[in-house]
């Protein structure tokens, strides 16, 4: 016998208060390790996709869509560009590298890219199987696309027009699969990457005439940038915005402005689950005070019987803690249970995967955080515990 | 014979109300004291006292010749648990715990060690060791009353101290209860105090209190 036991029993004894305590707690501290973890895989992630690549130049439109369509392949891109002008890029002495992707398919929702063995390289992509691509229509696919449409080496498919699924389908034009690649942790994973030329050919095949044909071969979709020195990050994007009919997007400035206006709806999820928390507390006072009031000649008998007003004052806070503490691990298993839920909703989507057991190390803090409120929201009954009056209580009866 | 109660000069004022006041007396281990008196005479403030809960305004209570006033916090609490078995006049079993745990629940807040032969002994000697598993509420009112008598003598406290024990008892009840009380009692030699206002129990008491209200 102990007092953790004796606060067991208390709880099984009138479950429905500190059910409803815990319940609340699991929600609060769900709703933070969701919220949690998905920013900092989405975070981690941004940064992962964007290693390399300084700078994303296309079509003119919003720099946002830009940087979102060229690197996360996230969002429809602006437009094209021709690739005279991405390669004219190369000459400049600001510039060290770049990377034309074009844009245009996709198969079961995972976009085809049309891309040099560079962009491969850009992401340290390892072949699990097979070999490069060296021919138009040959394909490497990333490892969560091979996963989730069950292709390997030698299979053939169609991709469908568009970026998002629902397009109609290359049927007279097959991709054949000759590698894929390891997992990279990168985007390069749910990516199809083809040649350039791939691209050009099938939509060259809906051309009405050679004018048209040779404009397609010359259009990609966005250039990738590397800066050859610190210099460039001032001045390539001004010149590039000012004097080109190209646009310039920074991954790293697009981003932090979308994180700054995520934040509000951050924030207000963060409150919320403070309000939960703050309910959760209210609702620990509320049932530890009616068991109390319930308990009161328990707990006169078990001052007789040689309890210490501190035993019972630890006894009330004991409770309080196996309720923040039980609320917070069912709020961990739920917050993470959701993300699974949001991980595979997403990847069927063929968006990027949520990783359901990634703990952000903020969330190590949670289960505390739950215990120190909860420890504070007992306070008050324990310590009404401890003041209770035996002789008033026995007089009684 | 070395006393093992002593109560000297007893005074205790409530606030507002006219003050209690106990005659002196000594009791030593395995004597049968009868504390009565109408309600409201102060018999339960006394049984408090007696416990070291309560702190008389005035004059001393001592136990194996040691004054309450000696200890404090903690170590009166412990001194309590071990010197000291209390039968409520409700049995008050703690729900939830089975009887084996209600005695193994005085064991722990009074700092002995958690003996299972203890349990079993003191469950035994009131006719209840078959108990031991179940659940007050699964159990009759006779059955709660026995456990929480085994509940009271299970550390062997020299000192048993019973509120009001035969209220509300046929005399049939009333007789079976105080013989129940003396036979815990005498299991583990411990004095025996009975605060009660039940006069039909006055003869099975060698030593009678009269408790009265004085004036201030």
């Amino acid at each position: 016998m102990n007092l953790a036991r004796l606060a067991l029993r208390d709880l099984r004894a009138r479950p429905a208060q500190p059910l409803l305590a815990m319940l609340l707690t699991a929600l609060a501290v769900a709703l933070l390790a969701a919220l949690l973890s998905f920013v900092d895989q989405f975070d981690k992630r941004m940064v992962r996709d964007a290693a390399g690549i300084d700078l994303v130049v296309g079509a003119k439109g919003s720099p946002l869509q830009l940087v979102l369509s060229g690197v996360y392949h996230l969002d429809v891109p602006p437009g094209n560009i021709l690739l005279a002008e991405a390669e004219a890029l190369r000459k400049n002495r600001l510039v060290a590298d770049v990377i034309p992707l074009a844009l245009g398919d996709n198969y079961r929702g995972h976009r085809i890219v049309g891309a040099g063995h560079a962009y491969m390289d850009l992401y340290g992509g390892q072949l699990a199987a097979g070999r490069r691509y060296d021919e138009p229509m040959e394909a490497v696919l990333g490892s969560d696309a091979a996963k989730s449409t069950g292709l390997g080496v030698g299979a053939r498919f169609a991709g469908t027009h568009g970026l998002g699924e629902g397009g109609h389908e290359h049927e007279e034009d097959t991709y054949e699969v000759t590698g894929v690649l390891a997992p990279t942790g990168t985007v390069l994973d749910r990516l199809i990457l083809t040649p350039v030329e791939s691209v050009w050919w099938l939509h060259a095949g809906h051309a009405e005439d050679d004018a048209e044909f040779e404009q397609a071969r010359r259009e990609v979709t966005v250039a990738l940038v590397r800066y050859a020195s610190p210099t460039a990050m001032v001045l390539l994007p001004r010149r590039i915005n000012a004097e080109t009919s190209l646009q310039a997007a920074s991954p790293a400035f697009e981003m932090a402005r979308l994180m700054t206006l995520l934040g509000t709806g951050r924030d207000a999820l963060a409150a919320l689950a403070g309000v939960l928390l703050l309910a959760a507390g209210a609702a620990l006072v509320a049932g530890l005070m009616a068991a109390l009031s319930a308990r009161r000649y328990e707990l006169a008998v078990m001052r007789m019987l040689g309890a210490s007003r501190g035993v019972l004052f630890a006894g009330v806070l004991i409770e309080a803690a196996l309720i923040g503490l039980s609320g917070a691990l069912a709020g961990l298993l739920l917050g993470h249970g959701f993300l699974a839920a949001l991980g595979t909703w997403l990847s069927v989507a063929g968006q990027p995967v949520v990783l359901p057991w990634h703990f952000a190390p903020l969330e190590f803090w949670l289960p505390p955080l739950a215990l120190a409120a909860a420890l504070l929201a007992g306070l008050w009954p324990a310590w009404q515990a401890a003041r209770s009056d035996v002789a008033a209580v026995l007089a009684r009866g | 014979m070395t006393a093992l109660v002593e109560l000297v000069d007893f005074v205790h004022r409530y606030p507002g109300a006219a003050p209690i006041a106990a005659p002196d007396f000594a009791l030593a281990k395995g004597e049968r004291l009868m504390l009565c008196g109408p309600s409201g005479c102060g018999k339960t403030t006394l049984l408090l006292a007696l416990a070291g809960l309560l702190a008389p305004a005035q004059g001393a209570v001592r136990i194996a010749g040691k004054d309450w006033r000696t200890f404090s916090g903690a170590a009166a609490d412990r001194r309590r648990g071990r010197l000291v078995g209390f039968v409520p006049q409700e049995p008050h079993l703690i729900a939830g715990l089975s009887i084996a745990d209600n005695l193994r629940l005085a064991m722990y807040l009074a700092g002995t060690a958690q003996e299972e032969a203890r349990v079993e002994a003191a469950l035994g000697a009131l006719g209840v060791a078959e108990l031991a598993g179940r659940y007050p509420h699964q159990l009759s009112r006779g059955q709660q009353q026995r456990a929480a008598l085994a509940r009271a003598v299970v550390n062997r406290p020299p000192l048993l101290l019973a509120d009001e024990p035969t209220a509300s008892l046929d005399d049939g009840a009333c007789a079976a209860a105080l013989d129940l009380l003396f036979s815990a009692a005498g299991s583990v030699e411990a004095a025996l105090i009975v605060a009660t206002h039940d006069r039909r129990v006055r003869d099975r008491f060698a030593r009678v209190l009269e408790l009265g209200a004085i004036a201030a």
